[in-house]
């Protein structure tokens, strides 16, 4: 297909539209790349490396590991010193587990000391800004060009959740109760995300009440097993960044970590149960229930699996350096993974909960009313 | 309290979905021992990349065949699957190295204060594993919810042309691009509520946040993991609007070997289109 072919297809108000969305992203990338300015701390760029093998160790399980001296030459990006070049020296081994091996280009944060024309600088960090800045646009550009219009809603959504959540931590930080601030922020949540996937209707009214039921059954659940065991068998101790009582915050994270799945769920259901509905009138709702069913048992795997994935992907590394410090399987599995395991599990439980009462919910408040049944209304729950 | 929470949810898969609530629920525990064995091996010094990439094709083969069986969505979805999964890996592998996110972060030191350093393994490596094990799941997911109802749509109307079906299977991927995107970012939220607490009780700022490590490692993490989301959905859609058009019927079980071979070979000429 040639360009000309793509253009008519596509539509010139979308190319245009394509193209201002990625010469932003370009320029989003190349501002961050030289946002020196921005900055109080002293930036500098590695401009020359030359680096030699100081010793050689062994390490671990039969490996090597061997330690290097790096000589780097930056040139000093802001401030006072803004144009100078200063070298610094790092020391890396390795394995890289808590060091870095700088390369020519790299951006480092670096603190100058000595005057003159020989300066002498310590790096305190690494500029990652442009990272972090170019992946968003990758992913802005990703879900812009495949999803079209209603990438662009998905994009707003993430946006306007991440809000939320930054608001609910503020508030958390000023004193509030983080279990009912995140109670507040899953109506939230649910409520803007589900309307801006599918529209002001009662299609999205029952998924949002499946959701929030289903969301509120899961945590009744995770919190008797917690309460009723004492959280036995979990090393909560093992929580990353622990600060404050842990009990209370892991709660909270799992009520949020599963509230996706329990919306994808809820909205799935609800749009075929309506699906069926518009297409006969008459359906039971026996037939109803055994189709939501059929639907439910198709999605509930690979659900899951999304979940088990995405939590149990983080410890891999600590795994790795627990393992590789002789520590036995069972010890490194119970201290690091039970944690995440819970999370999925937890979430399973959300989303296979969700399958039965998003099926009740969605039938009883989109067949009408044939038969009288508790309708909820839209603004409750 | 695992094993209570996992016998409920045993129950419940059971009482829900019955005979397939059982076997969704086994392959849950088959994907666990898998990732176990896999970061077993990686600690024994394997090479990280190439283990977890046959890790990933373990996982797919139990989450795709197993469960759904083999048939031409499953294969389809599969091949789609390795796509994406080896296009990510190339891209992570240079972001990942030069943006320093290797490790650990000076945020993590009572973590690992037991622990020697040197290990004698690239944590590069492992990182790039983190980072596709945590894709598969997601990717997985939306690649068979695109083969199984484009598959539908071509019995429905088994006359529609490849380009046709390719464009429905775009439509059935935007319809579910909403969701997809909330279930990776509510679950990534609920993992990284303590370092955000972490952040405002440490009073950083936007700026120190935005360079760090421990930020980075986890923002580069969810957001390219949202982006491999999307891209699966075109791949998908066009391999399998590929491989219903290009199907011999009689013979189903061979067109379907050739046909993976052949999307993967279409597959290159695609990634350079997009």
């Amino acid at each position: 297909m040639n360009l000309k072919d793509l253009l008519k297809k596509v539509g010139r108000k979308k190319a245009v539209t394509l193209i201002i969305l990625f010469l932003i992203c370009i320029g989003g990338v190349i501002f961050t790349e030289n946002d020196y300015f921005l900055y109080d701390r002293t930036i500098a760029e590695v401009v020359s490396v030359s680096e030699e093998l100081t010793s050689t160790s062994p390490a671990l399980i039969n490996s090597k590991e061997y330690q290097y001296t790096q000589r780097l030459t930056v040139e000093i990006k802001n401030g006072v010193h803004k144009g100078k070049f200063a070298t610094v020296t790092n020391k890396y081994s390795s394995s890289l587990v808590t060091d870095e091996k700088y390369s020519k280009g790299d951006k480092l944060f670096v603190d100058v000391n000595g005057s003159g024309d020989k300066l002498k600088a310590t790096c305190t960090g690494v500029k990652r800004d442009v990272y972090a800045v170019g992946v968003t646009m990758l992913f802005a550009l990703t879900i812009v060009i495949v999803g079209g219009k209603k990438g662009a809603l998905s994009l707003l959504s993430v946006t306007l959740n991440t809000l939320i959540f930054i608001a609910a931590i503020e508030f958390y930080h000023r004193g509030l109760d983080l279990f009912v601030l995140c109670l507040g922020a899953a109506f939230l949540f649910t409520a803007t995300s589900l309307t801006i996937v599918s529209g002001v209707n009662k299609k999205t009214a029952a998924a949002v009440i499946s959701a929030l039921c289903g969301t509120a059954v899961t945590i009744a659940i995770a919190y008797t097993v917690l309460k009723l065991t004492n959280g036995r068998g979990v090393r909560f101790d093992q929580m990353q960044y622990l600060i404050k009582p842990y009990e209370e915050i892991f709660i909270s994270e799992l009520l949020v970590g599963g509230l996706g799945a329990i919306m994808d769920i809820s909205i799935t259901m609800s749009s075929s149960m309506s699906e069926l509905i518009d297409r006969d009138n008459s359906i039971t709702f026996a037939a109803l229930r055994h189709s939501g069913r059929e639907i439910g048992k198709d999605i509930m795997g690979t659900m899951t699996n999304v979940l088990l994935f995405t939590y149990v992907c983080g410890c891999i590394p600590l795994i790795i350096l627990a393992l590789r410090n002789n520590v036995t399987l069972t010890d490194v599995l119970n201290n690091y993974l039970d944690l995440e395991i819970v999370r999925a599990f937890v979430g399973g439980i959300g989303i296979v909960v969700t399958i039965p009462i998003a099926i009740f919910i969605s039938t009883h408040m989109l067949k009408g009313t044939k038969k009288v049944s508790p309708q909820p209304k839209e603004g409750d729950a | 309290m695992e094993f209570i929470l996992g016998t409920i949810l045993l129950i419940l898969m059971i009482a829900v979905g019955g005979i397939r609530g059982a076997k969704t629920f086994a392959a849950m525990y088959a994907n666990i021992i898998i990732l176990i064995v896999t970061v077993f091996l990686i600690a024994c010094g394997v090479n990280a990349v190439a283990v977890t990439i046959i890790g990933c094709a373990v996982i797919g083969v139990v989450i795709l065949f197993w469960i759904n069986g083999v048939n031409i969505k499953t294969v389809t979805a599969f091949a789609a699957i390795a796509t994406v999964l080896l296009l990510f890996a190339a891209v992570m592998l240079y972001i990942g190295s030069s943006s320093h996110i290797q490790g650990f972060a000076d945020e993590n030191t009572e973590e690992i204060c037991w622990y020697s350093p040197d290990i004698g393994l690239d944590m590069r490596q492992v990182t790039l594993a983190m980072m596709l094990m945590g894709l598969i799941g997601a990717i997985t997911d939306t690649a068979i919810a695109i083969t199984s109802a484009l598959f539908e749509v071509h019995e429905n109307n088994p006359e529609l042309s490849m380009s046709e079906l390719f464009i429905s299977g775009m439509n059935i991927g935007r319809d579910i691009i909403g969701t997809t995107t909330n279930t990776l970012l509510f679950a990534y939220i609920g993992e990284f509520m303590t370092l955000v607490i972490w952040f405002r009780e440490y009073e950083y700022s936007l700026a120190e946040i935005i360079n760090s490590k421990v930020f980075c490692q986890d923002f580069l993490q969810i957001v390219s993991s949202g982006a491999g989301c999307m891209t699966i959905i075109p791949i998908a859609a066009l391999f399998m609007a590929y491989s219903l058009t290009h199907r011999k019927p009689p013979k189903d079980e061979e067109s379907e070997e050739t046909d993976d071979q052949e999307n993967t070979e279409t597959a290159t000429v695609n990634d350079t289109a997009c």
